[in-house]
């Protein structure tokens, strides 16, 4: 079973960004914003990163850390993993029919 | 802590303040950082994101008697609005009584710290109400349904979204919430217009607030519900 992202509002964009880039491994605040940027070019403020931490925290998608010289990190949970890759797998799915429709259109 | 750090509540910095603050001395922030700050420390405090809110069995219950204020209030309102169609019927005190329970329930319950604001911003509304329809007999101002639907149309739709945000109530049912009361707002805001002139017949009225009530009802039983069963459970919310 799944957690729908939908859920979290406006915050379900940040919160895909910030599961992916946990999906490699446990990072802190600052390794993902930097992460979230490079993998998706995208600039993730920390209001906006702490507020889908905290969404996504109450929703046991990701757990936290003991913390490392005040950085505390943050790592995946088993719910965490599978709607990540629910998500990207519904994403990948769209991403291949739309471009299917690019070339038959084209 | 820093300023930017103040600006989140207390129960927020006492679980994120250190971490949070070790990031901005790594990354300073920019402009639009600020920005982003402001914002996310307006969310913190609107909507409920911490996931270990002190919460066990006393306070779900509490949520639970909120949900069920609600409901009440939004039946009598609701009730009290159809009486007003059989006739000549006086519903001012229960239509009051419902408009207490509607604004104490569920925003008293989610927006305690606020209660002073809201109940000064209800007089307000009810001052301004009674100097526009009864001039300097402000006093008036308790009596009479316009004035209570104006405060209900003005305060409640409000009230009701931030409670409902507060309550954790999802983001489609709360937009549903919303629009239910539309009719309302547009029923004071034509009103006071001027447009409705003629037309404000208890039907119009009825038709306009009625969905506030039934939305009221539907919002105090989702948290009375969903408090069941962390109640039964005796888990955190």
């Amino acid at each position: 079973m799944t957690e729908p992202l939908g859920e979290i509002g406006r915050f379900a964009e940040p919160s895909l960004f910030i599961l992916a880039s946990l999906g490699e491994g446990p990072k802190h605040g600052y390794a993902i914003m930097a992460d979230v940027e490079a993998i998706s070019g995208q600039h993730l403020g920390p209001g906006t990163l702490y507020a889908a931490l905290a969404r996504l925290e109450r929703r046991g998608l990701i757990e936290a850390l003991e913390p490392v010289e005040r950085r505390r990190p943050y790592r995946l949970t088993g719910l965490g993993v599978t709607t990540l890759r629910t998500q990207l797998e519904s994403l990948s799915s769209f991403t291949r029919t739309g471009l299917r429709r690019l070339e038959d259109g084209g | 802590m820093s300023k930017l750090v103040r600006l989140y509540p207390a129960g927020w910095r006492a679980r994120y303040g250190a971490e949070f603050e070790e990031l901005l001395a790594e990354r300073p922030p920019t402009g639009r950082d600020l920005l982003d700050i402001v914002v996310g420390a307006i969310d913190a405090r609107v909507s409920p994101q911490l996931r270990n809110v002190p919460s066990g069995q006393g306070v779900a219950l509490t949520n639970r008697l909120a949900g069920f204020a609600a409901v009440a209030g939004g039946l009598t309102f609701s009730v009290a609005l159809l009486a007003l169609l059989l006739g000549d019927v006086d519903v001012t005190l229960p239509v009051l009584g419902a408009l207490g329970l509607m604004l104490l329930s569920l925003p008293g319950r989610y927006l305690r710290p606020y209660a002073g604001r809201v109940v000064l911003a209800m007089l307000a509304v009810g001052v301004c109400v009674g100097l526009w329809f009864e001039g300097t007999m402000v006093w008036n101002w308790v009596v009479g349904p316009i004035s209570v639907l104006t405060v209900l149309g003005a305060i409640g739709p409000g009230a009701l979204a931030l409670a409902a945000t507060r309550a954790g109530i999802s983001v489609r049912t709360r937009w549903r919430l919303v629009l239910a009361t539309v009719p309302t707002i547009a029923m004071v805001v034509l009103g006071f217009m001027g447009v409705l002139d003629g037309l404000l017949e208890p039907v119009v009225a009825v038709a306009s607030t009625l969905p506030l009530g039934l939305a009221w009802i539907v919002a105090g039983w989702r948290i009375a519900h969903a408090h069941r069963t962390t109640a039964i459970a005796g888990g955190t919310a």
